[in-house]
This record gives C-alpha cells, sequence and structure tokens, in this order.
C-alpha cells in the first residue's frame, strides 16, 4: 500500500480508499461518500419508493460503514460491501414498518368524525424482493470482473444455453478448451460471490 | 498457476456438474475427488457457479418482465 496523497484522491481504487479510512485518513472516507451518495440513493429508492427514506439509509449506510470500517476485508469488492450494509438497513426497516402495520389506528364506524390514521407504508418492496436485487447487481458484478475468455464462455453456456459445439464455432475455440473455460470459468463465479448469495434459498 | 487436467477430466467435471453421469461413473468419479483436493475443489465450486450463473437468468428475466 503507498503512502496517501490526498491531490491524488480522486485515482485510488474505493478498496484502496477503505484501506486509508481503517489508517484514519477521514478524507478518504469523505471521497467514498461523494462516490456513493447519489448512487446509493438511486439503488436504494427502487426498493423504497421514498425519498425520505432514502436519505435516512444511505446516511445510515454511510454511518455503519465506518463504524464497521475494520470489519471491512480487501477480498471483498467495496461497493458490493457496502451494498449488503444498505440492503440490510433496507431489510429492517422493512421489518419495522411491517410492524407498525400491526398497530394501525383504524377508523371508527360508529363516530362520523373519525379518520382513519395510517401508519403503514406499503410502498417498500418486500424482503424476497430485496434479496434478489442485491443478488442480481453482485452476480452482475462478479461476471463483469472475470477474464473475458472465462466470461464468455459461461454466458453463453449458461445464460444463452448454447452447446458446446455452438460456443467452440462462435468464439472459434476448440471444444476441449471451451469445456475447461466453463469449468475454470464456473469456479471463479462461485469462489468470487458465494459468501454473498444463498444458494440454499435463493433456489 | 491453474492446474490442468486431461480433456477426459474436465468432460468428467462437466457431466458431474450437468449430473449427467451414471450412478456408477459418479461413483467412480467420486473416488477420485475424494483423494485430489485441487479437483475437489474445481468441481463443487464449478457446480455452485453452474447454479449461480442460473439464478442470474432467472433474476434477469424476472428484471425483464418488469
Amino acid at each position: 500500500m503507498t503512502a496517501f496523497k490526498h491531490t491524488a484522491i480522486s485515482k485510488y481504487s474505493d478498496e484502496d480508499l477503505m484501506e486509508f479510512v481503517q489508517m484514519g485518513k477521514e478524507s478518504a472516507f469523505t471521497e467514498l461518500v461523494i462516490r456513493y451518495n447519489d448512487r446509493l440513493h438511486n439503488f436504494l429508492y427502487r426498493y423504497t419508493q421514498n425519498h425520505q427514506d432514502c436519505e435516512d439509509l444511505v446516511q445510515e449506510t454511510f454511518l455503519r460503514v465506518h463504524k464497521s470500517k475494520h470489519s471491512y476485508e480487501r477480498i471483498a469488492k467495496f461497493s458490493t460491501w457496502m451494498y449488503t450494509i444498505a440492503i440490510n438497513l433496507a431489510k429492517s426497516l422493512y421489518k419495522k414498518k411491517k410492524r407498525m402495520q400491526l398497530v394501525s389506528i383504524h377508523k371508527d364506524e360508529s363516530n362520523p368524525d373519525a379518520f382513519e390514521m395510517i401508519l403503514e407504508d406499503q410502498a417498500i418492496l418486500q424482503d424476497e424482493v430485496l434479496h434478489q436485487k442485491l443478488s442480481l447487481v453482485q452476480l452482475e458484478e462478479a461476471l463483469a470482473s472475470m477474464q473475458d475468455e472465462f466470461r464468455s464462455v459461461v454466458i453463453l453456456r449458461d445464460v444463452e444455453q448454447l452447446s458446446y459445439e455452438e460456443i467452440s464455432e462462435k468464439l472459434d475455440v476448440p471444444m476441449g478448451t471451451v469445456k475447461s473455460r466453463i469449468n475454470r470459468g464456473r469456479a471463479q463465479i462461485s469462489k468470487k460471490i458465494s459468501q454473498y448469495v444463498d444458494l440454499g434459498t435463493s433456489f | 498457476m491453474v492446474k490442468e487436467y486431461h480433456p477426459v477430466i474436465e468432460e468428467y467435471i462437466l457431466d458431474y456438474v450437468d449430473e449427467k453421469l451414471t450412478a456408477t461413473e459418479r461413483d467412480a468419479f467420486e473416488e477420485v475427488l475424494v483423494s485430489d483436493d485441487d479437483l475437489r475443489n474445481l468441481a463443487f465450486s464449478a457446480k455452485d457457479g453452474k447454479k449461480l450463473v442460473s439464478l442470474l437468468r432467472v433474476l434477469r428475466r424476472v428484471e425483464l418482465g418488469k
């Protein structure tokens, strides 16, 4: 790890910045907030459909990132780690809102002046949808980070569902190479992501 | 350094992952897996990787359907 240079801050990778944060460089944390504030807001808005909830969740996520900085390990991509924190907070909010739904105060039909106090917020999406979306983001990121020679065969086989022969022809690569790359490509994606995506419940 | 295997072994890994081995072939292959840590690691990871990419296919369809 090179020494921290404030003038080069925009050139550091997210993971570098996070290591500087662990070393107490607060400006590195500010840079991460600048990079991810809007992205995180957009990411969370798709689930909460509520800007105020998003604002609160974004702030809480950054607070947690800072508080848990020493639990971050470079083996994981910073964005994936942070989105995991964000989604867990969104899940907690959803559960909290669900509990609130149980104590809604309903209108007394016998009283003409009574009105209904709506405490629930049904705009927030289901827990399973949040998990699905997170899984999709992580899977896309894991695929994008693979070397092209492995990524292309895995996509053609497992997403496009082409035969080995078709892949061999399409890529102009011998069949044996296609097969060996599929094995390694699949193994790579598993190593990159299985710690985040629960195969037991997602399938 | 990525360990290279004979094409027949690569074929076995694919068929193991795709669950296309006969019971006898699977038993024999699993015997080999027990004694080769690298091969076992590759085969098991490839199996999980296939499930993950299939999950991606499903999730992409769900996204497209929205």
